[in-house]
């Protein structure tokens, strides 16, 4: 064993549950030294630095001991997005520390082991009856992640040749070949990733559904 | 005393250094104007947006700027924590907080009124505006609050609401009365460049508009909803205004003149209730021409002193967000990494809006 540890951090808070976890990297082999969540609602902003705090404190590692942290991206809640973004970019700033974005179809199949090769379809729960969809087949995207309803996913790929369907118990997907996956991404896979991957110079949120803006009708000239 | 501050709190990206002096090492600020006039009004998710993309390059800039190469070296991290809109202040506290817990610098949420309320305090290289001592009467007005303060001191026990506005912000009323004569948002800018236009012709060229009624309500209390509604009733029956430079150039003038008669008249007022010599006048509309001339205007007649801060202290900006996080860390005050984004102000108000009787 002549490799020295290295350590990853991970940040995820796109869902409900915000989580962080910190990995040991020993060359290829990945242990999982920590792992906290808050569950409380809209509250990720309040509890994600306490819960860092306690996943390294708990370990024994420094924050400037890491060689990267992982930062769940989305698609998710657009605050929840902002919170761990902002977060990271604040980390960054003062230790120099390098991030990795991992979006949220990446850390479901990290946790859920899906296949890397044949046709993958991933879904997310986007509420309001929609689904995020992103298809890939290997490592190549076949379409930008989206938004349509759930039952549109088992309609489209119904008895089609795809090597699985990764969705959240929540979805209503009723596909033969589905692999049930998380509810939502978590930070273990998100840390997972970020120790395989190289830096993200600038992490992009994945915000997927455009900002709702309503404007007023012009009103009617007489 | 150096401090590195933030604030996101509505359409400004900013980031600055200042010392517990007041002096202002390095400003920043990214405005998103351009992203938000197409829809005459601030977006909150496109402005949440544009935060998260611009607050690292802020602070980078900021903290160069201010020849400060590691940020460990500041002695406390500041953020605008509320009022706002809390999407947008969540970015800034969050780049804030991780700040803090990475380098383990004393930390500090700040009350963006109270940053406003203290502008007029910090003082930028290269100009020698003088600094008023406590007390003094503060106007604050902005696009989002206008309200009269005492101020004692720097810290949020320190300031006591006089009066506030009962619906629109003083702002707010010149960007919709801009709307209604077509001139774009934001709406402060061209209505106090047009007003100043037509009051520089010559008495032989200027025609001027048929005065507004002054929104006067009793007390310390405005009401700038009416105003507007003048506007938009002159416009109904004179449609003709519209299709002519040289008359909207005098309805601006006269809702500048009704706007800024008001607000000169309760700030003196209040000062004089209050026994307080001194006034001054904070927030986006405080950069209004009209408003600073009248207000050097009265403070000459009445014999008190009048300070007007720098046209960048005006508008939102982190100088006086870190000047008045420094106020607070010197005390020994901190907040911790729990804290959070809220909309509404922690100092308390005395105005009610809407309609009724004062509680």
């Amino acid at each position: 064993m002549s490799q020295k540890s290295t350590y990853f951090l991970g940040i995820e808070t796109s869902g409900p549950v915000g989580t962080v976890a910190l990995i040991r990297a020993d060359g290829g082999t990945l242990t999982l030294l920590g792992r906290r969540e808050s569950a409380v609602r809209n509250a990720h902003g309040e509890a994600l630095l306490p819960l860092v705090d306690a996943v390294l404190q708990e370990a024994g590692i420094p924050l400037r001991s890491l060689s990267a942290i992982g930062v769940g991206v989305g698609p998710g809640s657009f605050t929840g997005i902002r919170v761990a973004l902002g977060t990271a970019i604040g980390l960054r700033l003062a230790t120099g520390v390098p991030l990795v974005a991992v979006n949220a179809f990446d850390a479901l199949e990290e946790a859920a082991g899906a296949p890397s090769s044949g046709v993958v379809i991933t879904v997310l729960d986007a509420l309001r009856g929609e689904v995020f969809v992103r298809i890939r087949n290997g490592n190549q995207t076949l379409t930008e992640p989206s938004t349509v309803t759930a039952a549109a996913v088992d309609v489209l790929f119904e008895g089609c040749c795809v090597a699985a369907i990764l969705g959240p118990p929540s979805a209503s997907l009723t596909t033969q070949t589905s692999l049930r996956a998380a509810d939502e991404p978590d930070a273990v896979a998100v840390a997972r990733l970020a120790a395989r991957r190289p830096p993200t110079d600038e992490p992009e949120p994945l915000y997927v559904r455009p900002p709702d803006i309503s404007v007023a009708k012009p009103k009617k000239q007489n | 005393m150096r401090v590195l501050a933030l604030e996101t709190s509505c359409d400004e990206t900013a980031a600055a250094v200042v010392d517990d002096q007041g002096n202002v090492l390095s400003d920043v600020v990214h405005s998103q104007i351009a992203i938000h006039a197409p829809y005459g009004g601030i977006i909150p998710e496109l402005a949440s947006r544009d935060h998260l993309r611009n607050a690292e390059y802020v602070v980078r800039e900021a903290l160069s700027r201010a020849g400060i190469v590691d940020v460990g070296s500041v002695d406390g991290i500041a953020v605008t924590c509320r009022p706002g809109l809390v999407g947008a202040l969540l970015v800034g506290v969050q780049v804030a907080k991780a700040l803090a817990f990475a380098t383990d610098l004393p930390f500090v949420g700040v009350d963006h009124l109270v940053g406003h309320l203290l502008a007029v305090r910090t003082i930028r290289p290269g100009t020698a505006t003088a600094v008023p001592a406590y007390p003094y009467l503060a106007l604050l007005v902005s696009g989002g609050h206008t309200a009269l303060y005492r101020v004692d001191g720097p810290l949020l026990t320190d300031i006591r609401e006089i009066g506030a506005t009962r619906d629109d912000a003083a702002g707010e009323a010149y960007d919709k009365t801009a709307k209604l004569l077509g001139l774009g948002y934001p709406g402060g800018p061209t209505i106090d460049r047009l007003a100043h236009e037509h009051e520089a012709l010559a008495t032989g060229e200027r025609r001027d508009e048929e005065p507004f009624t002054l929104p006067m309500l009793r007390g310390f209390e405005f009401s700038f909803s009416g105003l507007k509604t003048q506007v938009a009733q002159r416009v109904a029956k004179q449609p003709e205004i519209l299709g002519n430079p040289a008359r909207i150039a005098a309805v601006c003038a006269a809702f500048q003149e009704a706007m800024t008669r008001v607000l000169v008249q309760k700030l003196f007022l209040a000062a004089e209730a209050e026994g307080v010599p001194r006034v001054v006048i904070g927030g986006g509309v405080a950069a209004n021409r009209g408003l600073r001339a009248r207000i050097l205007r009265v403070a000459k007649k009445r014999n008190v002193e009048a300070y007007l801060p720098d046209l960048a202290s005006c508008t939102d900006n982190a100088a006086m967000i870190g000047y008045a996080g420094a106020m607070r860390l010197v005390r020994g005050e901190r907040d911790t990494l729990a804290l959070c984004a809220e909309s509404r102000t922690s100092l308390p108000r005395t105005t009610r809006k809407g309609r009724g009787e004062r509680v």
